[in-house]
């Protein structure tokens, strides 16, 4: 692997993120080509971590959008602080003050810093998470395309504000809706999949780390097992972690099948799979856990 | 290996715009912007092995899940061309242009030229839309009378397209109060607010997923629904996602949005290549549940249009409307054959389906396809 590599996913690891190749390409291309990363891919498997790790690693401030269906540029860019203009005019008509201008009342003293606009501003490279991209407007996207571009915004009333320090910016999308390729093709592209027995085997260690070799193996290839299976929510890496620190806070040294079925609960999130899973699937999953394990 | 020394950079830069050139022309969306990031990625890295050039590859070339197969599939066709011995750069390049452009279905202009001609009716002289009996099947209309009741179709998807729009109006007098729009108003009244102006969140729409059967059984019906479907589409806030059928399922939303009904038609031939196969209900609604998962969400309404004439399986049917009951708002389904007037669901497939609907209509007439509208933006 290139040495480039090596050192982030070196890195990502002492911040307790385990990563691969395509992860550290990305990260190491977005540092140098200064392009975002869109990242996408099922839930819980780590899309938002990558921000607040890389937040971490670089020694910067996270600034965090959580986008949602209706959100406009007044929350997301800038907003002029209306009630502070009003005021200042007041103030300045008591006082008998006449040199305010309306270029005074546009000044940057009266915007309202966003976190975009709060990203440009900020005096280091911070990074810039705009999580769930996919949960705004079809519009709220064509406003993102100038500063993920040219890393700048244009506010009419004051002109151009260029980045002091060009931000990391990073895109999540759960793929709820179809991204417009504007935005894509501003990006850089990731993709993260369900992760592998390793990964996710070293993944359940780091984080619970009280937890034995055995059970941990156990958990995970059990993980690894139920994925295949039809369900209607597949549990994420997140959840496995969870249903790891279950088994482990609750004493369980073997997976036996109440044990499952008690802490199931952190890793199905759906009725039905539950249902279906206490019927039919948890038997031959644990005889196949179980049995890989001894042969 | 591709290249692991300094001096293949040549061969990297060349086989890296090859592999761009190459899926460009299987469709996939490179802009000029991406090739120049692969380009300064392969420089910056100097040496590059197979794997990492793969990974930049997928890093800046691609930028949705779906292309990753294509990337793949470029990248063995390419290099196979590159390791065979004594080939020289323009067969290769005669290649690629042979390879990856497969037409997969005949021009369906051709076929049906009198119902794509709907689109002219404008022309038509001396003719009363206003005769076009709103009750007739679809089945027993003359093929000269097929543009007049395009048009009519026209109209109605016009008029509820725009009710939808009319839903979505923002200042009223509750909510927020919108100190922009207040310090603005202010203005006339020399800097004093005199009335707050209020602003309210949209209300969300729901979303709708449309599932069109194409097969055989359906077809003097599908093109009626097709050019229904592509009107009511024109209102982009209807967020509707669409998608055909026969013998698989296709997503074709991004069609559905051509300039017009001609070239829709067009592009949805050219990518759908089951046209008038047979039926596979169940294996269509899987394919939906499972590879366009994401698509249907608590807030989607998912409509199928189909008669229920299923040649596939009926326990993976039964199993997959199931699922999809769980995951959507409601299920409505269109079969044309309701409108006959001694139709019970008698079709193995639609006697499966008709539990898990929650409106069963038909989709035979003008008229039919109105209440189906009005039930769209209610």
């Amino acid at each position: 692997m290139n040495a480039a590599y090596n050192e982030i996913v070196a890195a990502l690891r002492r911040y307790d993120y385990v990563a691969d190749t395509d992860i550290a390409a990305s990260m190491f291309l977005a540092e140098q080509l200064n392009k975002p990363i869109l990242i996408e891919g099922e839930a819980g498997v780590g899309k938002t971590e990558i921000a607040r790790v890389l937040a971490k690693l670089k020694n910067t401030e996270l600034i965090r959008l959580q986008c949602y269906e209706g959100l406009d540029f007044n929350a997301a860019l800038y907003e002029w602080n209306y009630q502070k203009q009003i005021v200042s005019i007041r103030l300045n008509e008591l006082k008998g003050n006449t040199d305010l201008s309306i270029g005074d009342l546009y000044s940057e003293d009266y915007l309202l810093h966003r976190p975009i606009l709060k990203a440009l501003m900020a005096n280091k490279r911070v990074v810039l998470l705009l999580d769930e991209v996919d949960r705004a407007d079809e519009e709220f996207e064509a406003l993102l395309l100038e500063t993920l571009a040219e890393y700048q915004m244009t506010i009419p009333e004051f002109g151009t504000i260029k980045a002091r320090h060009v931000p990391y910016i990073i895109l999540t999308s759960n793929r709820t809706r179809e991204l417009t390729d504007a935005l894509r093709r501003r990006c850089l592209y990731l993709w993260i999949s369900y992760p592998s027995f390793q990964k996710e085997l070293e993944v359940i260690q780091i984080k619970v780390p009280a937890i034995g070799l055995a059970l941990a193996s156990q958990a995970t290839s059990f993980v690894q097992a139920l994925r295949h299976q039809k369900l209607n929510k597949v549990p994420g890496l997140s959840e496995a972690i969870d249903w790891a620190l279950a088994l482990q806070s609750t004493g369980v040294r073997v997976l036996e099948r109440d044990d499952v079925e008690s802490t199931i609960g952190c890793l199905l999130k759906d009725r039905q799979d539950i249902k279906n899973f206490k019927e039919t699937m948890i038997v031959p999953l644990l005889e196949k856990v179980s049995g890989g394990h001894s042969a | 290996m591709v290249a692991t020394a300094l001096e293949n950079l040549r061969i990297t830069t060349d086989f890296s715009l090859r592999i761009c050139a190459l899926l460009r022309q299987s469709g996939v969306d490179i802009g000029t912007q991406q090739s120049i990031a692969c380009m300064q990625a392969i420089l910056l890295l100097k040496t590059v092995n197979e794997r990492e050039l793969k990974g930049i590859y997928r890093t800046t070339l691609i930028n949705r899940k779906q292309d990753l197969y294509q990337l793949d599939r470029a990248y063995e066709l390419l290099l196979k061309d590159y390791l065979s011995p004594r080939m020289a750069f323009d067969d290769i390049a005669e290649e690629e242009i042979r390879e990856p452009v497969v037409i997969k279905r005949r021009h369906y202009a051709d076929e049906d030229s009198s119902s794509v001609d709907g689109e002219e009716v404008g022309q038509t002289e001396g003719y009363s839309v206003r005769e076009v009996d709103h009750h007739q099947d679809f089945q027993l209309i003359p093929k000269e009378e097929v543009p007049a009741v395009m048009a009519e179709l026209k109209k109605i998807a016009k008029k509820y397209a725009s009710i939808a729009r009319r839903k979505s109006k923002r200042a009223r007098r509750h909510g927020n109060i919108d100190l922009r729009n207040s310090a603005r108003d202010s203005v006339k009244f020399d800097g004093e607010i005199v009335n707050w102006r209020f602003k309210r969140k949209r209300p969300t729409h729901s979303r709708f997923v449309i599932v069109s059967d194409v097969s055989g059984s359906m077809e003097i019906y599908s093109i009626f629904l097709l050019n229904f479907l592509y009107l009511l589409n024109a209102n982009h806030r209807m967020k509707m996602e669409s998608f055909v059928f026969s013998t698989r399922l296709e997503r074709l939303t991004k069609h559905f949005r051509s300039r017009n009904f001609q070239e829709m038609l067009r592009n949805v031939a050219l990518n759908f290549s089951a046209w008038s196969g047979g039926t596979k209900i169940g294996a269509a609604i899987e394919t939906l549940n499972e590879t366009y998962g994401s698509v249907v969400t608590p807030k989607t309404s998912v409509i199928i249009m189909s008669d229920g004439w299923d040649t596939g399986d009926i326990p993976l049917l039964d199993r997959e409307m199931a699922k999809l009951r769980t995951r959507a708002k409601s299920i409505v389904w269109i079969n044309p054959l309701k409108g006959a007037p001694a139709y019970e669901p008698l079709a193995l497939g639609m006697a499966t389906a008709r539990p898990y609907c929650d409106q069963f209509i038909s989709g035979h007439s003008v008229n039919s396809l109105e209440k189906f509208a009005s039930l769209l933006t209610a």
